[in-house]
């Protein structure tokens, strides 16, 4: 097991090869290096994830995606189901028959010749029904998984018509205008290659002043704002990530492996949150930024956005395809 | 001679992961696929009791918890016996089995969140009229004697089941065994009792009862009427 540790951390290692963050000022085991390769992994997750989340989250919330099925749809279906069940047990009380059969055949003493007939042709019909069994089983099985997804969709549809749906509503619209300020950003700074220099939250401040007229101490509530926000952001991030890791987990694991999965978890859980540090540093004013860059080391700050901004676009307009085309081809009505 | 117009339909239900199928197919003999049930799982039993044979269906439903909201559909029908699974190394399928008795009862109808007192989950209980079998697997996976968890609801008395244990994945062992007698004995049991149902209620209907007197037949209607015939 000590071999395998050496060959994940070699993995490690090399995964951060190709990315500008060699210093030759620092050595090899210097905090940096450790912090930058953490950071790489965990920006990567991050962007992925908010952008996937970016874009899945109006479409959940939105009553303008939801199916439409009706009572009659659902009862159809499940009439099929458990007409395609009767038909499987009927076989299979068939196929016992003919089993049954053959075993009191081939005690009784006939020629050998109708003996072997009859047999084969015994062996053939249980093949048969072998086969139409699976195929039914099959069957019952799609239809099964349908009318779990119908159901899901009427919980949704009724949900959507108490208060609670409404207000999801009206938050998916917001967040599709966030999506698209958040999509056109990451393009210019793509394009025009540039990190912001001032947070968000001082600037919002600085234009509501101007604004509407405020005469308050920009200052100290930026500082208070933002800390707020930030720490609202991180600790819903985190949720969502603990959220679908959960899902991750009980998807895969097995009674083997829930242990090197769980291990594994813990790691990216750890990533995850450095990274979130990492980059919450632009969303802080200028005087709590130093703190940050004091604890994290001398690292290319820029390069993380940089790279959060790159994967965050990818993210978000491969998940708009995916949910684009799948939108499209589902044969069900919308509203 | 095998009666084949008659069915005799027994539900399997307990939590997930407990071996319903590896129960069901250890039964009925045959070869196991090793992955959770989706839906449901029908397999047919020939029974050899002393004057005729039967064939008994086996309806195991899957129990996992992403499917709930539409297992209801399963539970609605027409059932003859039910058999309730736990695994002997976890006590929580132990207690859950009450829960699913009750899902039963309840024929699914009413969502399982929804809180009703104890005297009324005893009454309700008492009220499933059909044989019922409790069934502890995963026997080879004890590593002490079995000591069976103690109920401390209070509530397993209502249900009035039979109690076994087994192995689920040692076919061999199972053929002949002491555990292969007292299923094919529970399952003489569900005939008699559907016989008498079925002669009650033939009864009932030849010579209706008048509306006064208290008369077992209304116990029986209600029991016969739950259920969709599909």
């Amino acid at each position: 097991c000590f071999l395998s540790w050496v060959v994940y951390f070699y993995c490690f290692w090399k995964f951060g090869d190709p990315f500008p963050i060699m210093n030759p000022k620092q050595g090899i085991f210097s905090i940096e290096q450790m912090i930058s390769r953490v950071g790489v992994i965990g920006v990567t997750l991050m962007a992925i994830l908010s952008g996937f989340g970016a874009v899945n989250c109006p479409y959940t919330y939105m009553d303008y995606f939801a199916r439409v099925v009706t009572a009659t749809d659902v009862n159809n279906l499940e009439k099929r189901m458990l007409q395609t069940l009767e038909m499987i047990a009927n076989k299979k009380k068939k196929l016992l028959l003919e089993e049954r059969k053959v075993t009191s055949q081939t005690s009784e003493k006939e020629g050998w010749w109708a003996r072997l007939t009859s047999s084969l042709r015994t062996n053939e019909t249980l093949a048969l029904l072998s086969d139409e069994i699976g195929s039914l089983e099959e069957l019952s099985r799609q239809l099964y998984l349908e009318i779990v997804d119908m159901n899901y969709a009427r919980e949704r549809l009724a949900m959507s018509k108490t208060l609670l749906g409404q207000y999801f509503n009206f938050t998916g619209h917001i967040f599709t205008g966030y999506l698209a300020y958040k999509i056109f950003m990451c393009t210019v700074n793509i394009v025009f290659d540039r990190v912001g220099k001032k947070d968000p939250i001082s600037r919002g401040l600085e234009i509501s002043a101007d604004w509407l007229g405020f005469k308050f101490d920009a200052q100290f509530w930026a500082q208070h704002l933002s800390f707020i926000i930030v720490g609202v952001i991180i600790v819903c991030s985190i949720r969502g990530l603990l959220i679908n890791l959960i899902k991750w987990f009980y998807a895969i694991s097995s009674a083997k492996s829930s242990n090197l999965l769980v291990l594994l978890l813990a790691q990216i859980m750890g990533m995850y949150f450095v990274s979130c540090v990492l980059l919450m540093r632009m969303n802080l004013p200028p005087d709590y930024r130093v703190i940050i860059t004091e604890v994290l080391g001398d690292i290319h700050f820029n390069f993380y956005h940089r790279w959060f901004d790159v994967i965050f676009l990818v993210s978000a307009v491969s998940t708009m395809g995916v949910l684009y085309v799948s939108h499209q081809t589902s044969p069900d009505k919308y509203h | 001679m095998v009666d084949t117009t008659e069915k005799i339909r027994i539900l399997v239900l307990g939590d997930s992961g407990v071996g319903k199928t590896s129960l069901v197919n250890l039964i009925s003999n045959t070869n196991s696929k090793p992955c959770w049930t989706v839906g449901c799982n029908v397999e047919v039993v020939l029974h050899e009791s002393r004057d005729n044979s039967e064939f008994i269906e086996l309806w195991d439903v899957g129990g996992s918890s992403v499917h709930e909201n539409s297992r209801a559909v399963f539970l609605r029908g027409n059932y003859h016996a039910l058999i309730l699974v736990h695994d002997l190394t976890n006590s929580k399928s132990y207690t859950n089995m009450i829960k699913w008795a009750l899902e039963f009862a309840q024929r699914g109808e009413t969502p399982a969140r929804r809180r009703i007192s104890r005297e009324a989950e005893s009454t309700l209980l008492k009220s499933i009229e059909i044989p019922k079998l409790i069934v502890g697997t995963k026997q080879d996976h004890l590593w002490s004697r079995s000591r069976y968890t103690t109920d401390r609801t209070g509530l397993m008395t209502d249900l009035n089941a039979q109690i076994i244990s087994v192995n689920c994945l040692d076919n061999i062992q199972y053929k002949g065994s002491y555990q292969q007698q007292q299923i094919a004995n529970f399952f003489d049991q569900v005939i008699k009792h559907k016989k008498n149902a079925s002669n009650k209620f033939n009864r009932a209907f030849r010579s209706p009862t008048p509306a006064s007197s208290p008369s077992p037949s209304s116990s029986i209607f209600s029991t016969l009427d739950l259920g969709f015939n599909f």
